[in-house]
């Protein structure tokens, strides 16, 4: 079996955690090791799951929102840490500030469309953005 | 996917129905006050609506994101943008609460968007409520907050587009594709292909366990109550939960309980004690955890029996299992490869965060404790355990730049790796070296080895307590801190303990005295101008001692609090010996002073100068150095081979420019610098060259700040519609295999139609160019998707097939109809489109194809090279645009007064009679009339003739009537606020106080004022130069109000003061005779409140006047409409000389009135005195401030608007005059200044 890579999903909607879980099960090469509702859930869960190679995570969140644990995760794991934008604008202020302390990556939550085609959509990118950031 | 896709609609409702609960619960807490913690409560508001919005958007519901998104912004105002949080907007968030729990129900069971109609009431009345609240003067609104709160609002403009896009969308929302639920079994055979099992999902042991508690608990309740379905409804209750343990593939939950379920489903039924027993089986289950009781199953065969079981193999140590039920069900993760190291990011600047600093701090604590408790309970696992914490201390200590760190920790790591040697002493060294390291940061110095006898860490490692609990509260040794050199360090008492982050070094302590440092530092800044001053005068040099002991005093400041940075800064600047490296030396000082301040725990009172004020003004200060270099840079970065370097280059010029961008609080335009940057990063780590599109938008945005800081240079407001421009260009921008990919490159190589411009979404784009460099045909088909629901899903259906790709689509309105053109791309082509088309609609009423659109791979031509300035926005006005609309206004002016002239031409002509002139003429030529038909036949003619005149008199009128508006629009054109004026004199007060170490404000009025920019840049010259006179003063001021008002025929400006006497001051005589020679004026005069005033006074110009045109003699005055008070004749008898010289004279305009008058020839030509004088003449009233005064005109010439322009050459000496004008005919005339009439 080809090697996979481990990915933790952190957001506080469990909905789109299982819309991005399932996602990444259909990937070969990918698969979610643990997932978590805020950042100072998942530091918890990083310190029990440590070899996680990307983190998947959303910015608003409460208790501790992403880019507060962006600075924890930084330091204390060398997984890839790809945010989750609720918004599709790449050069947001969000996603500067997230850049600015090291995200990895940023890509826009997935949208759905009438098109049917939601792994089409939205599932290419995060797909490609993902194979990226663990190839690098 | 498809599978789960139930799961996924059930989640959305549930989670939905969640967030809402939410969301109604904190507005009500809000509403009525009952809150503990409203900012809390908000931000729990913000996150239900954020997450219900998400939601939504994952499975396409546009209509309800938007419904949820615009009640999201509103709460985002009252969250980050300080509105108040008013009964309107809690009624309106109320009122979405309601709305959007409908469209929940309604889409969790439809799984298709909600109809936009029902909710456009909401719609409007969110809008409402936003758009007050993001009035730049709304009672909610604090006055920082208008940039922030007018993005919002341009947001909700964007919204409305995606609303309306979005329609289409959703009224043929299909549901999606139900699960094959026959085809998961047959998958599950193959463990390859198997399916994810739920149990996998933590999420789903989470949502089981928690429906295991809710069936224990009501199972309870049964008992309990005893009711009379108490059977039927433990059945039921049991079988929902035997379902979800298959679903789960929880076999021994099945097992237990199924017999349940069917006794009470048959004629036995159940009763108390069944279910009591059922209750403590779940129990147990749980007790053991979700899947550890036994084998999970996957679904079972349809006889029954189970397959794939035994597929979680359980623990051989039972007490080994997490007691965490989640992290349980979590699969071991595989172990994987070491990822490859990133390429180096663009230099993150963690030592300047607190919170990384701080995290780090912590991390190292934690790290010598723990390395502590391993020496303790020794193990033959303690090597690998204590390599795996110096590793990731060492991880961390290079993400934050610390190499001293790493070279110590990654010689141990491998030490501890290979097990050679004493590990448990070496563990030890590690920690006193790590104690070591933290002590050596905080005293600021990064090297090893030096170690301080009163090192807490080497006296922690003998006695085997903690060695960093002293840390936060360790002082360096006393004689190791230099004297503090001022008084404010003496009464702050010893010197804390600081670190320089610029260096790795310490981290912020809440014990630190942060106002002591900016307090002492604010002594030195009056200093480092001055000497920077010095330089910049080609007439003079500055002191060495001067630069030398400056330089000592910050060096010896640093020493004090040691700030590393801070000396190393000193020491840059002391070597710099000319005007170009110290302002280089002045930077780097400002940017370690800056860096400082962001770790100082908290800002002192507001009447400290913050470094990082001073480094925007500096930023502010060389940005046009700035923009030249980023300029340069952007070439280079698209040919170099050095392109790291260059990119080094880029970065730090970028934060040059944010800086300078926020001093002068343009967000957007900061925040743009860093979205280039955030863009320039990622390609950069590809180590490629940035593509066209991506350099077309930076150089768009440098040019665009270059206009935009010289309007700012020149006093005027600049025009940032473009920077909005491009920071839309820049976030709509995406990435793809080729590079960077905007809307707009799309539209241009698609030769999209209009209808599709400004549609596209990231992921259009994205679709759009995976398209094109497929090689793709793009097809645009239109569908009427309402009149036939057949024809309109095997249309859809054929979008889902794969062979054509759905980029986007758009509402078309035909008559009563809506439409929709779907842009398509697809390998196909035209003739296969047209037949798949006919497939569907054979008729071909509802579908056609409307367009074949053949892409080009090319790049789209580079406006930025071919036309510098992008089509379609409008520059703000330049200098040298300035100059051409002066010209063109003159021009006009001109014209108009030509047109004037021919006007009055006209109107002459076609008033006379030429038939009686030509009567009169032959009569007094003693010649006989001509024969009355012969006269008759002459008659008409002539009558033609004039009443074609009278036409062309009336077109010429109405071409008049035009050329005036023209001229009046040019004058408007060229009118600025003069609040543009006044906010730039306060931030150069501001400024400048603070560069030469004071503080000083200005206040002002009279902002609403519109005039002439040409007044406006002469003004702000004047007050620019008595600013600087007033706040070099030995006694400065520290408060200035200006106040500008306008008169009939100028514009006054009072600066008033509170500083000390003027002394006598060349400045202030240059100015008055710079004003005289533009025909105004300089008083200067000392209130008894003190402080010093200035008046000063500049006529007006470049402006359309209404004016009576007079003659004396044979000059033509203008006198403005609005100072003319009335026109009489008087005679000699109304004259009164009151002057023993008879030169001062009064007119009788009424039998209790005598006014003063005053002759515009002079008192030569005064009545009295002048013999040619008529008997009667005309005096023209006018008021002059408080008074009447009366001129003597020869003539009345008639009114007429004309273009003011300012007095130059010999004219700018005339006293009395506010400019000339062009008279019709081509005349100048002079306009009078009736405000400084002189009384005879």
């Amino acid at each position: 079996m080809a090697h996979k890579y481990n990915v933790m999903i952190v957001d506080d909607a469990a909905m789109m955690r299982l819309y991005v879980s399932s996602f990444i099960q259909s990937l070969p090469d990918f698969k979610v090791v643990a997932q978590a509702s805020n950042g100072q859930d998942a530091l918890d869960k990083l310190e029990t799951t440590p070899e996680v190679d990307l983190i998947l995570l959303d910015i608003e969140m409460p208790v501790m929102d992403g880019l507060e644990f962006l600075r924890h995760a930084k330091l204390k794991t060398r997984a890839k840490i790809c945010m989750l934008s609720s918004v599709t604008v790449q050069g947001s202020p969000h996603a500067a500030k997230a850049r600015e302390l090291g995200a990895d990556g940023i890509v826009a939550k997935p949208s759905g469309t009438v098109s049917h085609d939601l792994e089409e959509k939205s599932g290419d990118e995060l797909a490609s953005v993902m194979r990226s950031l663990v190839a690098a | 996917m498809s599978d789960d896709m139930d799961e996924i609609w059930d989640l959305f409702a549930d989670d939905g129905a969640q967030a809402l609960d939410a969301m109604e619960a904190a507005l009500l807490a809000l509403q009525d006050g009952s809150a503990p913690d409203p900012s809390a409560e908000i931000g729990a508001l913000f996150r239900a609506v954020h997450t219900f919005k998400g939601n939504a958007r994952v499975l396409g519901l546009s209509t309800v994101e938007n419904r949820a998104h615009l009640s999201e912004d509103l709460i985002g105002l009252v969250r980050d943008e300080g509105v108040a949080l008013t009964a309107d907007i809690l009624d309106v968030l109320l009122l979405s609460c309601d709305t959007l729990r409908t469209m929940l129900e309604e889409t969790a069971a439809t799984r298709a968007d909600v109809e936009p109609g029902p909710s456009e009431t909401l719609t409007a009345r969110l809008r409402d409520v936003i758009a007050q609240s993001t009035q730049p003067d709304g009672a909610g609104v604090p006055g920082s907050a208008p940039a922030k709160v007018a993005a919002i609002a341009d947001a909700l403009a964007a919204l409305d587009t995606a609303d309306d896009a979005a329609a289409p969308d959703a009224d043929p929302a299909p549901a999606p594709a139900a699960p094959d639920e026959t085809a998961a079994p047959a998958a599950a055979l193959d463990a390859e292909n198997a399916p994810p099992r739920l149990i996998d999902d933590p999420t789903y042991c989470e949502i089981f366990e928690d429906m295991a508690r809710d069936t224990i608990a009501r199972l309870a309740d049964m008992c309990a109550t005893d009711g009379p379905d108490m059977a039927g409804a433990a059945g039921r209750a049991a079988d929902k939960l035997s379902y979800a343990a298959r679903q789960m593939g929880l076999a021994d939950w099945q097992a237990h309980i199924d017999p349940f379920v069917a006794k009470a489903r048959g004629a036995g039924g159940v009763n108390a004690d069944h279910i009591a027993d059922l209750a403590a089986g779940l129990e147990r289950l749980l007790a053991v955890g979700i899947g550890k009781g036994a084998a999970p199953v996957s679904e079972p065969e349809p006889d029954g029996s189970a397959r794939g079981a035994a597929q979680t193999a359980v623990p051989e140590d039972w007490n080994d299992l997490p007691t965490d039920p989640v992290a349980a069900c979590q699969p071991e993760p595989a172990p994987a490869p070491a990822p490859a190291e990133p390429a180096a990011p663009p230099a993150p600047k963690r030592m300047q965060d607190p919170a990384f600093v701080e995290i780090f701090d912590g991390m190292v604590t934690d790290t010598i404790a723990r390395l502590g408790k391993l020496v303790e309970d020794a193990d033959p696992e303690t090597p690998a355990r204590a390599a795996r914490l110096a590793d990731q201390l060492s991880y961390a200590a290079g993400q934050m730049g610390l190499e001293t760190w790493q070279a110590r920790l990654d010689p141990f790591v491998a030490q501890a790796r290979a097990g050679d040697g004493d590990i448990p002493a070496a563990i030890q060294a590690l920690r006193v070296d790590l104690g070591e390291l933290k002590a050596t940061w905080l005293r600021g110095s990064d090297a090893l080895g030096t170690r301080d006898s009163a090192d807490p860490a080497g006296e922690c490692a003998g006695t085997g307590t903690d060695p960093v609990a002293a840390f936060p509260n360790s002082v360096p040794a006393k004689d190791s801190v230099p004297p503090v050199p001022t008084a404010v360090a003496d009464d702050r008492g010893t010197a804390q303990m600081p670190g320089d982050m610029g260096h790795g070094a310490a981290p912020p302590t809440a014990a630190r005295d942060t106002a002591g440092f900016l307090f002492e530092m604010q002594a030195f800044y009056p200093r480092i101008s001055e000497i920077g001053l010095h330089y910049h005068d080609p007439n003079g040099q500055p002191e060495a001692k001067a630069q030398d002991d400056l330089c000592d005093g910050l060096a010896a400041l640093a020493a004090a609090y040691g700030y590393v940075a801070l000396d190393a800064a000193a020491d840059t600047l002391r070597a710099a010996r000319d005007a170009v490296s110290y302002r280089a030396a002045e930077l780097g000082l400002f940017e370690a002073l800056a860096r400082i301040e962001r770790v100082l725990p908290s800002v002192p009172g507001t009447d400290v100068m913050l470094p990082s004020r001073l480094l925007e003004t500096w930023c502010a200060d060389s940005v046009y150095d700035t923009l030249v270099q980023l300029r340069d840079t952007l070439d280079a970065l698209k040919h170099a081979d050095d392109r790291a370097a260059r990119f080094a280059d880029f970065e730090r010029q970028m934060w040059l420019v944010h800086h300078a961008c926020n001093h002068f609080r343009m967000e957007t335009a900061a925040q743009l610098s860093m979205a280039l940057l955030d863009l320039f990063s990622r390609v950069m780590v590809g180590n490629v060259a940035p593509d066209a599109m991506l350099l077309r938008i930076a150089r768009g945005y440098v040019e665009t700040l270059e206009l935009v800081f010289d309007a700012l240079e020149q006093g005027d407001t600049p025009d940032l519609a473009n920077i909005d421009a491009l920071f839309e260009a820049a976030s709509t921008a995406c990435f793809t295999s080729s590079g960077v990919v905007s809307a707009r490159s799309i539209e241009t190589r698609l030769n999209l139609p209009e209808s599709f411009h400004r549609v596209l979404s990231p992921d259009s784009v994205r679709a759009a160019q995976a398209g094109i460099e497929d090689r793709m045909t793009f097809y645009i088909v239109r569908a009427d998707l309402n009149r036939d629901q057949t024809k309109a899903e095997a249309f859809l259906d054929w979008l889902g097939l794969g062979r054509v790709r759905m980029i986007t689509n758009v509402t078309v309105f035909t008559g009563d109809d809506v439409l929709f053109d779907f842009l398509l791309a697809s390998r196909l082509d035209t003739t296969e489109i047209v037949e798949a088309l006919a497939m569907i609609d054979p008729g071909g009423r509802d579908l056609e194809l409307v367009q074949t659109l053949v892409s080009t791979l090319a790049e789209p031509p580079d406006p930025a090279v071919d036309h510098p300035e992008a089509p379609g926005t409008e520059p703000p006005l330049s200098s040298a645009s300035i100059a051409s609309t002066i010209e063109m206004i003159e021009m006009i002016g001109e014209m108009a007064a030509g047109q004037a002239m021919v006007q009055h031409m006209l109107s002459a002509l076609s008033g006379r009679d030429l038939l009686l002139e030509m009567e009169m003429a032959l009569r007094e030529s003693g010649l006989d009339l001509p024969d009355p038909q012969v006269w008759r036949v002459l008659r008409d003619r002539v009558e033609d003739y004039g009443d074609r005149l009278v036409q062309v008199a009336d077109a010429e009128a109405q071409l008049s009537e035009q050329v005036s508006w023209l001229q009046e629009a040019g004058v408007a054109l060229r009118s600025r606020s003069a609040q543009a004026l006044l906010q730039s004199l306060a931030a150069f007060v501001e400024t400048r106080s603070r560069a030469m170490g004071r503080e000083a404000r200005l206040s002002s009025e009279g902002g609403e004022l519109a005039m002439d920019q040409t007044i406006l840049e002469e003004m702000r010259t004047h007050m620019r130069a008595l600013l600087t006179m007033r706040l070099s003063d030995a006694n400065p001021p520290t408060r200035y109000h200006v106040a500008i008002m306008r008169e009939d025929d100028g514009v006054i400006i009072t600066l008033e003061d509170n500083g000390g006497p003027l002394p006598d001051d060349q400045v202030v005589d240059e100015i008055a005779q710079d004003l005289a020679l533009r025909s105004g004026s300089l008083r200067v005069s000392e209130p008894p409140t003190g402080g010093m005033r200035f008046h000063l006074m500049l006529p007006l110009n470049m402006m359309v006047l209404d004016g009576m045109i007079v003659r004396v003699a044979d000059v033509s005055y203008v006198i403005p409409l609005d100072a003319i008070q009335g026109i009489q004749m008087c005679g000699r008898r109304d004259i009164l000389n009151v002057s023993a010289e008879g030169h001062a004279r009064m007119l009788r305009v009424s039998e209790a009135e005598h006014i003063p008058i005053h002759d515009l020839q002079g008192a030569r030509r005064a009545h009295a005195a002048d013999p040619r004088d008529p008997d009667e003449r005309l005096y023209v009233i006018v008021r002059s401030a408080a008074r009447h005064v009366a001129l003597p005109v020869d003539e009345l010439l008639g009114q007429q608007k004309v273009l003011l322009r300012p007095l130059r050459g010999v004219l700018s000496r005339m006293r009395g005059l506010t400019g000339i004008v062009l008279l019709a005919g081509g005349d100048v005339g002079m306009v009078l200044s009736v405000s400084r009439l002189e009384a005879a």
